[in-house]
C-alpha cells in the first residue's frame, strides 16, 4: 500500500518527471459568437504560457500529472472592426482584467496514436476575475521538441460576470447571444 | 498599414464593372460609418476611456503652441512636458501649459519617464538629432513633416523608425488622418473617377513668412523658412502635403517634376521665392500642377483631380464630384445631396453629408469632424501609440524578448491587418512625401526638370 501510495505520488505530482513547454509563435485563438444582426468572430496569435507534462506518458492512456498556466491578453482579441474591439474589450472588462487565464490540472489521455493524443482535460478557466471550473477534449501533438495543444469549448459570458453586450445602431440595439465558442492551437516548444 | 484594409484593385474594379463596385464601395463605407457613429458626436474618434498616453513637445514656437492647443481638447493626449531653447518661449510654455514641466534642453526631456511619446514641432534642419535622441530613448515620436531639409536627413530619421519598430513612429502628414479625406480614400481607389488624366491643388495666402524677434540671433533662427541652406521652400512647407494627398489617392508616384519660383511681393532679401509652379510628371501620362503663392489670397487652398469620368474637388473638410455626362451612372449619386458649386451641380462627398441609403432608410446625422486635420493627426497619434505599447507588451508578455523581424511581422499581423489603428502616415511616407518635395523645391531652385527616381524613394 505504501509503495502504490509512493508510486501515485511520483506519478502524479512529481516535477523532475515533467518537461517544460513554452509557449512560441504560430498559436491562434477564436472566439466564435452569435448576434441579432450577424454572426461575429475575434481572434488573437497571442497565447502565452507553460505547460509542465511528462510528454512521453501522453503516448499511453491514463491519467497523468500535467500543470499548465495559460493566458490570453484580452485587447489583443481583434474583429478587424475598431469599433467592435472596443466594445467588445469594454464588455469583458479588459482595463481590469486584461487577461483570460486557463490553469490546467489534470490531463487523461484517452486515445493515443504515434504523435497525436486524444485526451481529456480539467482546470480552470478565468475570464473578467470570476474563475469556473471546466473540463474539455484536447488533442495534443508531438513533433520534436514542439508540443501542439488544440481543442475548443462552449461558455456562457452570463457565467462570467460578463452582460452580452448591446451596441446602438441608428436601426435599434444589436442583441448578443450568451453563448460562445471558444477554439484554440496552443504551441508550445522546449 | 490601414491602407491595405480599403485598398480596391482598381484594374480589377475596371474588370469587374465600374458602376457596381463603386456603389458597393461607397455604400459600405457609409454604411460602416453610421455603425460605428452611432448616436454619438463624431468630432473626436477617440473618447474620455481611452487610454491616455503622457506627451512631451519639444519646440513651442507658432506651430508647437498649436499643437499644445490642441492637445489640450485631448483627453488621450495629456501634455506633461514642454522643452524649447529660448528662455522667453520656455517661460511662456509655462505659462500657458502650468502642469506641462519645463526643459530648456530637448535632452533633458527625453530622459523624463513620465514622457511616453514626443512631439518635435522644430525647425525640420533640427528634427534628425531629435528624433535619433527620442527614438534611442525610447519615446514614440511624432516629427512634423518635412522629416527632414535634406535627403540625408530624411533618408537617417526613416531608417531610424524602421530599427525601432517597438515605438510608433508617426510623420506629420495631417491630411492622412484627418477623417474626411480618409472616408473618402475607398472612394477614391475605387476609381471613381475613371482613368485619372491630371490633378491640381492650389495654396494661396498672403503672408510674409517672416518673423521678428528683438534678438538678432534669434530673429536669424526663427527665419529659417527664408534661408535657401535650410528652408525646403512653398513645395516642402505647403506643397508636400497636398502633393501627397493626390499621390495617396490615386496610388501614384511622380517620375520627374518641373517648377519655377519668382520673390514678387516679399522682396525683403529673402531667398526663398514667395510664389512657386510646380508640374509634376507620371509615368502614365498623369501630371500633377501646384500654385503656391505668399502673396495673394484669393480663392485660397483645394485640391481636384480630374479622371475621364468625373473631377473630384477637395477643399477643407468639403468634397463634390463632378460627373462627366458620358460617364456611367454609378447609383447611389442619384440619393446623394447636390450643391451649385463652380457653376455646375456637385455631388457632395463629406462624410455625414449623404442622408439616404438603402429603403429611404436615414444613415447618419450630418457630420461633426470639425476639428483640424493637426488635431486628428495628434489624436492618432496618441492612439496608435498605445496601441504599439500595449500590443508589444503583450508579445513580449507571451513569448519573452523578440527580435525587431518578430516585431514588425507581429505588429504588421495584429494591428496592420486588423483595423485597429486609426489612420496616420508612417515613416516611410513620410520620407517618400519628404524626397518628392526636396525634388521638387530643387527644380524650383534650379529651374530644370528633376527625376525622383525608384532608389530616391526607398530607404
Amino acid at each position: 500500500m505504501k509503495k502504490t501510495l509512493i508510486v501515485s505520488f511520483l506519478l502524479f505530482t512529481l516535477p523532475a518527471m515533467a518537461d517544460t513547454y513554452k509557449s512560441k509563435f504560430g498559436s491562434s485563438v477564436k472566439i466564435d459568437g452569435d448576434s441579432s444582426v450577424h454572426k461575429w468572430k475575434v481572434e488573437s496569435k497571442l497565447i502565452g504560457g507553460t505547460i509542465d507534462v511528462n510528454a512521453a506518458a501522453l503516448g499511453k492512456p491514463g491519467k497523468l500529472a500535467a500543470k499548465a498556466t495559460v493566458f490570453i491578453p484580452v485587447r489583443s482579441l481583434k474583429s478587424g472592426k475598431k469599433r467592435m474591439d472596443e466594445v467588445m474589450h469594454a464588455a469583458m472588462n479588459a482595463a481590469k482584467h486584461s487577461k483570460i487565464e486557463f490553469t490546467l490540472s489534470e490531463i487523461t489521455v484517452k486515445a493515443a496514436k504515434g504523435t497525436l493524443s486524444q485526451c481529456d482535460s480539467k482546470g480552470t478557466l478565468k475570464i473578467n476575475g470570476k474563475i469556473q471550473p471546466i473540463s474539455m477534449p484536447i488533442t495534443v501533438s508531438r513533433a520534436g521538441e514542439k508540443l501542439t495543444v488544440k481543442g475548443n469549448i462552449t461558455v456562457k459570458m452570463s457565467d462570467f460576470g460578463i452582460n452580452p453586450p448591446s451596441p446602438k445602431l441608428p436601426s435599434g440595439n444589436i442583441v448578443t447571444k450568451d453563448e460562445v465558442k471558444i477554439t484554440f492551437s496552443w504551441v508550445t516548444g522546449q | 498599414m490601414t491602407d491595405q484594409k480599403h485598398d480596391v484593385n482598381r484594374r480589377n474594379f475596371i474588370a469587374a464593372g465600374s458602376s457596381l463596385a463603386a456603389m458597393a464601395a461607397m455604400m459600405q463605407a457609409f454604411e460602416a460609418k453610421a455603425e460605428e457613429s452611432g448616436d454619438e458626436s463624431t468630432a473626436r474618434r477617440t473618447d474620455d476611456s481611452t487610454p491616455p498616453m503622457r506627451m512631451g513637445l519639444i519646440g513651442y514656437g507658432p506651430h508647437g503652441r498649436e499643437i499644445a492647443r490642441n492637445l489640450a481638447q485631448l483627453p488621450s493626449a495629456p501634455l506633461v512636458a514642454i522643452s524649447d531653447n529660448y528662455g522667453p518661449m520656455l517661460r511662456r510654455s509655462k505659462r500657458e501649459h502650468p502642469k506641462a514641466k519645463g526643459y530648456e534642453k530637448f535632452q533633458d526631456l527625453l530622459t523624463d519617464k513620465n514622457v511616453e511619446g514626443v512631439i518635435i514641432a522644430t525647425a525640420p534642419h533640427e528634427h534628425k538629432a531629435i528624433v535619433l535622441a527620442a527614438l534611442k530613448a525610447g519615446k514614440h515620436v511624432y516629427c512634423e513633416a518635412p522629416l527632414g531639409h535634406t535627403l540625408a536627413d530624411a533618408r537617417a530619421i526613416a531608417k531610424a523608425a524602421a530599427d525601432n519598430p517597438k515605438q510608433n513612429f508617426q510623420a506629420g502628414l495631417q491630411f492622412r488622418s484627418e477623417p474626411q479625406r480618409h472616408f473618402m480614400f475607398p472612394f477614391m481607389r475605387s476609381g471613381a473617377l475613371g482613368r485619372a488624366v491630371q490633378a491640381r491643388t492650389q495654396w494661396h495666402k498672403k503672408t510674409s513668412w517672416r518673423r521678428v524677434s528683438p534678438n538678432g540671433a534669434r530673429e536669424k533662427a526663427i527665419n529659417w523658412r527664408l534661408n535657401k541652406e535650410l528652408s525646403p521652400g512653398l513645395a516642402g512647407e505647403v506643397g508636400m502635403h497636398q502633393a501627397d494627398l493626390v499621390n495617396y489617392f490615386l496610388n501614384v508616384k511622380p517620375i520627374a517634376v518641373s517648377g519655377f519660383g519668382s520673390t514678387i511681393q516679399w522682396r525683403d532679401g529673402r531667398q526663398v521665392p514667395d510664389t512657386v509652379n510646380l508640374v509634376y510628371e507620371y509615368e502614365n501620362g498623369f501630371s500633377l500642377a501646384q500654385e503656391l503663392t505668399l502673396s495673394n489670397s484669393f480663392d485660397g487652398e483645394y485640391e481636384v483631380m480630374h479622371g475621364t469620368n468625373s473631377a473630384v474637388m477637395l477643399r477643407g473638410s468639403q468634397a463634390w464630384m463632378y460627373k462627366e455626362a458620358d460617364a456611367p451612372l454609378i447609383g447611389w449619386e442619384v440619393y446623394a445631396r447636390k450643391e451649385a458649386h463652380y457653376g455646375k451641380p456637385g455631388v457632395v462627398l463629406a462624410a455625414g453629408a449623404t442622408t439616404l441609403g438603402k429603403s429611404g432608410k436615414k444613415l447618419y446625422q450630418e457630420s461633426t469632424f470639425t476639428q483640424t486635420p493637426l488635431f486628428y493627426s495628434l489624436e492618432a497619434f496618441a492612439y496608435n501609440s498605445h496601441q504599439v505599447k500595449t500590443t508589444v507588451a503583450d508579445l513580449v508578455e507571451a513569448f519573452g524578448e523578440p527580435d525587431n523581424e518578430t516585431v514588425l511581422e507581429f505588429l504588421k499581423d495584429q494591428l496592420g491587418t486588423t483595423n485597429s489603428l486609426l489612420p496616420a502616415a508612417n515613416s516611410v511616407e513620410g520620407y517618400q512625401a519628404n524626397v518628392i518635395a526636396l525634388k521638387a523645391n530643387e527644380a524650383v531652385n534650379t529651374r530644370r526638370r528633376v527625376e525622383i527616381t525608384a532608389a530616391d524613394l526607398t530607404i
